[in-house]
């Protein structure tokens, strides 16, 4: 409870300080607000982030507050222009900045992007170079050593030395490979289209490299793959690269091929690196078929070449009934141990069962006639046992027969000895009498 | 005969006075300012674009520093509700109040403000007067006809 005397003094010292209280001219206050606004609006320009911009969205409510109780006097002074036209076009301002930043931090990003793509580019490409060139060199290397490798120990070593040396390069490159169009191509698939920004930015820092470098190492891939020992590893490492390979090149095949070309050409680009994978694919299969043939054919094995399933099956079926039907059994040991059985042999015809480029009938089909001949092979040989154990029974009879007779005559003769014997102890005798 | 057109003439004359007479009034009418113009003054001239007034101050100049003039830089100037111009500059002594007439501006009154002349000084339009502020801290309520008190 404040008392009256109290309030009074308190009036009078209010009066007396208002008294003292500047005043205020129209017209500053009038510049003062315009020059408020356009210190907050060159602010709002010259913004770069969005938390500068919320500050300056408060001094605007700041600006606001505090010149409303002119409003009357600035909508005047102001004219054509109005106390709230002026504050709309400040948060217009603030809106466009606030864009503004978002685009400017984008392309900051982009220009960002697209150094690490340039970079990535430059010292992948390089890398990919290198590789392709030492592949090459390798690829011509092997061949010299598979000519005359057949009995050699160390021309043996050196080939599988290659062949992994060759084998780790054209991983290493597909690795590269995908990592320049992960680079280029991250997150293209998110875009329906294909992200237009996107695409011209990889337009603009790669001139068709990439194109030439997918085509290159397709047919890097395939090279090995005709150059190889085609072991289980080998097989399986090719395959992983090929599956590697067509997942990705299914992703950005579309929009790739759009970035760097229109229309027909695009279509033509398109097609033709698609019927290079068919072929990588088609390699593996006709490069085991090869394999398995030369297998046959090394040995001695004569059966009409084949490149299917389809031709396999019924090749060394027709050989093996030409086999049976002329009683030649002369082969069946070198087929079956030396080929058919052999573990790598096996191997591929497991790889191509488990790719089904190979059915377990057509197989099963095969072997039934393996048995067959080899059934035929035994039913000779049973023959030719019979035949020898009877040969072999007849001499031992023979001898036996001989054995016999030769104790015989000994026993006649030993009993004549013995009979004279006897006459002539009787005649001593007889003389002794 | 003489006399009826006499009477014909003086009625038709009386009803071309009465015409020319029952002029359109429009009223009331508000000439104020909302805010006043700060003029720069070059070779004695002025140019309110805002509002549309060019003149010679030349002689307004003279009249409050004596036949040399003033060399200033800036006025002053404001409107009030009742169409009359005030006009002032720092370093004068006085406020002018002008009225129009065809052409020109007359001076209706010399607002004796500061003898020792004024700085800083500023006008606010209140309507009904127009304050006027100088030397940082002090006011004055005027109209055309003076200060209020």
């Amino acid at each position: 409870m404040i008392s009256n005397r109290l309030k009074i003094v308190l009036g009078i010292f209010f009066i007396f300080l208002f008294s003292f209280a500047k005043p205020i001219s129209d017209y500053d206050i009038v510049q003062q607000f315009k020059k408020s606004v356009s210190a907050i609006t060159v602010e709002i320009r010259n913004s770069t982030d969005s938390t500068l911009t919320n500050e300056l969205k408060l001094k605007i409510d700041e600006l606001k507050q505090n010149s409303i109780e002119n409003k009357a006097l600035l909508n005047n002074a102001i004219y054509p222009e109005t106390f709230g036209s002026v504050f709309a076009k400040l948060n217009k301002e603030i809106s466009q900045a606030k864009t503004k930043n978002i685009l400017s931090s984008n392309l900051e990003t982009v220009t960002k992007e697209k150094d690490s793509m340039q970079v990535v580019l430059i010292d992948y490409s390089g890398k990919i170079t290198e590789l392709t060139n030492e592949n090459s060199s390798l690829i011509g290397k092997i061949r010299v050593i598979k000519k005359s490798m057949k009995n050699d120990k160390n021309a043996i070593f050196k080939y599988k030395r290659l062949i992994e040396k060759l084998k780790n390069n054209v991983e290493t490159r597909n690795i590269l490979v995908a990592s320049i169009v992960d680079s280029l191509f991250k997150n293209m698939e998110k875009s329906k289209g294909g992200d237009v920004k996107r695409l011209s930015l990889v337009r603009q820092i790669d001139e068709n490299s990439i194109m030439e470098t997918i085509v290159n190492s397709i047919d890097g891939n395939i090279a090995f793959m005709k150059n190889s020992s085609l072991s289980q590893d080998d097989l399986d490492f090719v395959l992983d690269e090929y599956s590697k390979f067509t997942k990705t090149w299914k992703r950005i095949s579309i929009p790739l091929t759009k970035t760097y070309y229109e229309g027909a050409k695009s279509e033509m680009i398109l097609k033709a690196i698609n019927s290079k994978l068919k072929k990588w694919d088609v390699t593996i299969y006709s490069s085991l078929w090869n394999k398995l043939y030369s297998r046959f054919k090394e040995k001695g094995i004569k059966v009409k070449k084949f490149k299917s399933a389809k031709s396999f099956n019924k090749n060394l079926i027709s050989y093996i009934d030409l086999k049976i039907s002329g009683k030649d059994t002369k082969l069946y040991k070198v087929f079956r141990d030396s080929v058919w059985q052999q573990n790598d042999v096996q191997g591929w015809i497991g790889f191509l069962m488990d790719h089904r480029k190979l059915s377990k009938k057509q197989v099963a089909e095969i072997e039934t006639k393996i048995s067959e001949w080899n059934s035929f092979d035994s039913g000779e040989f049973m023959n030719q046992l019979i035949v020898g154990g009877a040969v072999l029974l007849f001499l031992i009879l023979i001898v036996m027969f001989f054995k016999a007779k030769k104790k015989k005559n000994m026993i006649d003769d030993s009993s004549i000895n013995y009979n004279q014997s006897i006459v002539s102890d009787e005649d001593d005798n007889s003389k002794e009498r | 005969m003489k006399k009826k057109n006499f009477f014909s003439v003086l009625i038709i004359l009386g009803l071309l006075f009465l015409v020319s007479c029952s002029s359109v009034v429009l009223k009331p009418v508000n000439y104020s300012w909302a805010l006043e113009s700060e003029l720069s003054v070059t070779n004695g001239k002025i140019h309110d674009i805002r509002n549309g007034i060019k003149m010679d101050i030349s002689s307004l100049l003279k009249n409050e520093f004596g036949k040399m003039g003033g060399d200033i830089d800036k006025i002053r100037m404001i409107r009030n509700m009742s169409g009359y111009y005030f006009i002032t500059a720092s370093t004068f002594k006085n406020v002018y109040v002008f009225e129009t007439g065809n052409g020109k501006m007359s001076l209706v009154r010399k607002i004796s403000i500061d003898k020792s002349g004024f700085t800083n000084p500023k006008f606010n339009q209140r309507n009904d007067y127009i304050v006027f502020l100088y030397n940082t801290d002090k006011s004055l309520k005027l109209t055309e006809k003076g200060i209020l008190k």
